[in-house]
């Protein structure tokens, strides 16, 4: 008997064999080899060739080394199946999806719609939640308020500002801006620009340099100062075509010629500035010296570095604690706060800016499911295809990959399409959001390309999972033998796409609802009275030359002049004036309290609407008179007074007034009382104001917007109360031409220094004031005619595809008998509840997520029945007329084809 | 067991479906190399063989990934023998070759029109 280990062994020997488990290899081969051995031996195979058969047999040398190295040595792991080869995966792709070209359309434009409107909003959202401010170091950047009592926040103070910057130390720097309209002297006549009142180191707060000369210094910036200006980057291309050479020349802003020391470079905060001047210089002529006077003014402040706003706030508040201590009259119960600058430049788009981007997100998913919808029902074409590929040895994960490539080529595709439309509706953002133009502007940049791509692939991944998944079942081959019909592959698929176009129904009813809730807002706030007829008004903005030593009974002349100049003019039924027009930003409370009382508490202090009106502006405006009399001329008239604050300031307090005032004011404040007769006084008691005495209570109108309630107001008569800028108002019986060539001439005759900025149709001025309900309405409205019409084809595609499901079914009910209406009514029936189905979840959503629009409703609440019950109908009929065409496809299969298609 | 009636078989399908036809056999019973081998040559008619220089690297292979297990069994005046029995992981590797091999099986059929349903 042979050694059989030995022989192996030595068999073995020249393999290079280092293998562990050597030894029980040898072994196991020697005992086959002995096994075949024996059965040759058996087989009448003479010992000596049996034995060399056997051992050549079990050691096939070359063959055996390789195996066994192949499996004994540390081989790294097999996976050459498992690797995904994108490239591959592209290609196979693109040439799957050019062959399919219709439907790559669809689907491109599709995804293109939902993730357009996503970047696009994106960019906003960018620019107020994300994007830093394009300043140095913009954390730093806060703003700082004042807060009244009555909550909110208001203007600051210029003498408050003065107190905190010397006395805070949680600030690098601290600047403050305001904003006065002024005449600008040119060789054509005048024209009105915005001068912008800072302190010396504003710019520097924010880290704007100028572009060229020099910014407002503290030397600048102090009383006596020589009179200097800093044109801003847009004026002086506007004005000086970019000439370098403007430093040490002058312009003339009111009669005063200011020595241009520099230009600003262009900067977001801007606020459409054209020239930046010392506000030491407006100190007398604007008020800026009077800690009452919070007139649009703002402060920025940049942190002192390693400071945190908290802090700040902490440091503010104390100090105007101080503040309301030392000057109980002016500054009591008023408080300070610290913004970071980016909350606060945003904080009003805010909420609408979520919600507009809730709403594209909504889009986006309904784009999804309609994408989605539309791959499943492709399944049908490609099922050959795929069970040709598992069974050529492709496995699921590798599929799934490859149909996700797919899904991620028709994303981008769609993220291509869509940065075009993007582009196009991001230039017309700024108009609903025109937050973002201070907050650095919005513009198709890397961020939004960036921000496309992820959507596209959180997309391709959204619609292509599952129809990936149904592809590659494992049961895909009995699917087909199935014939793809009645199988259990083609009942999931039905499933699946009903339910998305249940989805889509809901989605595109809560933003339908959405969208409804808005409307109904606008039409009761166009509805809505404003308490005079602004019929044939047409309202004209005059601005009196404005010397620093002019004399304000010289406006009143003025406006009186033009009154009667227009009067006098065929057709216009009657004249007036007013300084503070409704629905023209008119941007004035003053303070009052009655002094048959004792003085309130500064915090406890009324304010009211104040305005100063002629005799005839009560007539133009049709405002009623409810009780008492309008202005007369016997009221008394002021004698001249010089145009700066304490002229003024002694004057008023040399005389009393008279006043009308409005029903809510008379309400309020006099309660169960005559207010007639009775007096207030005008201003805290700190600035001891004039006496007023109630002559008359006219009718409420609507100051501030249609969709804003009536606030108490109280009119001076124009003969006794100066006035800057004034509005005229004339009534005309009819339409009249060139009435804007009318009261041009007629302001030029009284006095050529005078300009008249604008004419406007009171009416359009009231429409503008709803003009951002009616951008919010453009936008969701937009969004969700685009939802409706998705949801639509979904349900049009699905139903289509039923019907072509059940041609045969259809068939055999005919052929027993069915009239083609119960065949429609059947289909229809279908579609009719799976919209349904769609309508109840997204109605239940909306009511859910009615909390979200609160705040953008006027008139009615987010639960309003009414808008429910119109969208679900408008859902209803759009989901009956999708099903209209399969069901008429339906009733007119023919009974016979159909049984032949067995 | 797959039934594989044809004389010739492609090389390719051998490799591939010589990993289920060690599995299948050792499903039942423990079973060694040697018995393998005659199984595979019995059952397939004599169509499929696998010669020793190619069967045990590839029990090896089924073994390190954990489909089989092999243990020395010693019997009274016999050499001890290798035996391979199917392990808790092998059978589950086998039910779905199995399934995926009936699938291939079908959807040749049916790819090349040999079924007509």
């Amino acid at each position: 008997m042979p050694d059989w280990n030995e022989l192996v062994r030595r068999r073995l020997a020249g393999l290079n064999r280092a293998f562990e488990r050597d030894e029980q290899i040898v072994e196991e081969l020697a005992q086959h080899a002995e096994d075949r051995f024996r059965e040759l031996c058996a087989g009448g195979v003479a010992e000596g060739d049996a034995q060399r058969m056997a051992l050549d047999e079990t050691t096939d040398g070359a063959a055996l080394g390789r195996e066994l190295r192949a499996v004994e040595s540390p081989a790294p792991p097999e996976r050459s199946s498992w690797r995904w080869r994108p490239l591959q995966d592209v290609r196979y792709g693109l040439r799957t999806l050019g062959k399919a070209q219709s439907l790559t359309a669809v689907i491109v434009a599709v995804l293109a719609l939902g993730i357009g409107a996503n970047a696009a909003m994106f960019s906003v959202l960018d620019a107020m939640f994300l994007r830093p401010l394009r300043y140095p170091e913009p954390e730093r950047l806060v703003r700082v308020v004042e807060t009244p009592p009555s909550g909110g926040d208001m203007p600051v103070a210029y003498p408050d500002f003065l107190d905190w910057a010397a006395g805070s130390r949680s600030f690098a720097s601290m600047g403050i801006r305001g904003s006065q309209p002024q005449a600008l002297r040119g060789p054509e006549g005048s024209e009105r620009v915005r001068v912008a009142y800072v302190s010396a180191g504003y710019h520097e707060t924010l880290g704007v340099a100028p572009e060229m000369g020099r910014g407002i210094s503290a030397d600048d910036d102090r009383a006596g100062a020589p009179p200097m200006a800093v044109l801003s980057h847009t004026f002086w291309m506007s004005h000086f075509g970019g000439d370098r050479g403007v430093i040490g020349r002058t312009v003339t802003v009111d009669d005063q010629a200011l020595t241009i020391a520099g230009v600003m470079s262009a900067y977001s905060l801007e606020q459409g500035a054209d020239l930046f001047v010392p506000i030491t210089s407006g100190g007398d002529k604007w008020g800026y010296n009077m800690r009452e006077n919070h007139s649009g003014t703002g402060v920025v402040a940049r942190l002192r570095a390693g400071a945190s706003v908290e802090e700040a706030r902490t440091e503010m508040k104390l100090i105007a604690g101080r503040l309301a201590k030392a000057y109980p009259g002016s500054n009591g119960g008023v408080g300070a706060d610290v913004i970071p600058l980016r909350d606060y430049l945003g904080g009003e788009m805010r909420q609408s800016a979520v919600l507009m981007a809730g709403a594209v997100a909504l889009l986006l998913a309904i784009a999804c499911a309609n994408v989605a919808g539309l791959l499943i029902a492709r399944a049908a074409t490609r099922q050959r295809e795929m069970a040709i590929r598992i069974a050529m040895g492709a496995s699921r994960p590798q599929l799934v990959l490859q149909l996700l490539t797919e899904s991620l080529l028709l994303a981008l595709g769609g993220a291509a399409l869509g940065l075009g439309a993007a582009w196009a509706g991001i230039a017309a953002l700024p108009r609903f959001f025109p937050a973002v133009v201070s907050l650095g502007g919005i513009g198709l940049d890397w961020r939004v390309t960036a921000f496309s791509v992820l959507a596209a692939g959180l997309t391709a991944v959204a619609f292509g999972l599952a129809p990936a998944l149904q592809f590659t079942r494992p049961d895909i081959v009995d699917a087909i033998k199935a014939g793809g019909r009645g199988s259990r592959a083609s009942v999931m698929r039905q499933g699946t796409r009903r339910a998305l176009v249940v989805g889509q129904v809901a989605l595109a009813a809560m933003l339908v609802t959405g969208a409804g809730l808005l409307m109904r807002s606008l039409i009761l706030a166009r509805g809505t009275s404003t308490g005079f007829d602004p019929s044939r008004v047409a309202a004209a903005q005059i601005v009196a030359p404005d010397r620093k030593d002019a004399d304000l009974a010289n406006n009143l002349k003025l406006i009186r002049d033009v009154i009667e100049r227009m009067s006098a003019v065929p057709g216009v039924e009657a004249a007036g004036a007013v300084d503070n027009l409704p629905f023209d930003n008119p941007d004035s409370f003053g303070n009052f309290y009655r002094d048959d009382r004792p003085a309130p508490a500064p915090d406890q202090l009324p304010s009211a609407a104040k305005a100063t009106a002629t005799a005839g502006y009560f007539r133009v405006m049709g405002i009623p008179l409810i009780k008492g009399r309008f202005f007369e001329e016997s009221d008394g008239r002021m004698p001249p007074v010089k145009r700066d604050i304490p002229s003024v300031l002694a004057y008023l307090r040399s005389v009393e007034l008279v006043a009308v005032i409005n029903e809510t004011m008379a309400r309020r404040y006099w309660p169960g009382e005559d207010p007639l007769g009775k007096t207030f006084r005008f201003g805290p008691p700190s600035l001891q104001g004039p006496r007023v005495r109630i002559i008359g209570v006219a009718g409420d109108a609507r100051q501030f917007g249609l969709d804003r309630p009536a606030e108490p107001q109280y009119f001076f008569f124009a003969n006794q109360f100066p006035q800057l800028d004034v509005r005229l108002v004339v009534k005309t019986s009819r339409e009249t031409p060139g009435l804007a060539g009318l009261i041009r001439r007629a302001v030029a005759e009284a006095q050529p220094a005078a300009v008249v900025t604008s004419v406007q149709p009171m009416d359009a001025l009231i429409g503008k004031t709803l003009g951002r309900r009616r951008n919010q309405l453009g936008m969701l409205g937009l969004f969700s005619g685009i939802a409706l019409l998705l949801a639509a084809l979904g349900l049009y595609a699905t139903m289509a595809f039923i019907v072509a499901q059940r041609t045969q079914e259809i068939g055999v009910r005919m052929a027993l008998g069915a009239a083609a209406s119960q065949v429609r009514l059947m289909v229809v029936r279908e579609a009719a509840a799976m919209a349904g189905i769609g309508l109840a979840i997204g109605l239940a959503a909306a009511w859910a997520a009615k909390r979200a629009i609160a705040s953008m409703l006027y008139g009615v609440t987010g639960a309003d029945l009414l808008t429910y019950a119109g969208a679900a109908l408008v859902l209803l009929l759009a989901m009956l007329a999708a099903s209209y065409a399969p069901a008429r496809r339906a009733s007119r299969v023919d009974p016979m084809v159909a049984l032949r298609l067995e | 067991m797959p039934h594989i009636a044809a004389p010739s078989i492609d090389p390719e399908w051998k490799k591939g479906s010589a990993e289920l036809l060690i599995l299948s056999l050792v499903e039942g019973a423990p079973r060694h190399g040697y018995e393998i081998s005659k199984l595979i040559e019995q059952r397939s008619q004599g169509a499929l063989r696998f010669h020793a220089a190619s069967l045990y690297p590839l029990l090896y292979r089924l073994e390190k990934r954990g489909w089989i297990k092999g243990l020395w069994v010693e019997k009274a005046g016999e050499r001890r023998r290798r035996f391979y029995r199917l392990t808790a992981e092998g059978a589950k590797v086998l039910a779905t070759q199995r399934d995926g091999w009936a699938a291939f099986v079908r959807a040749m059929n049916l790819i090349t029109g040999a079924e007509h349903a």
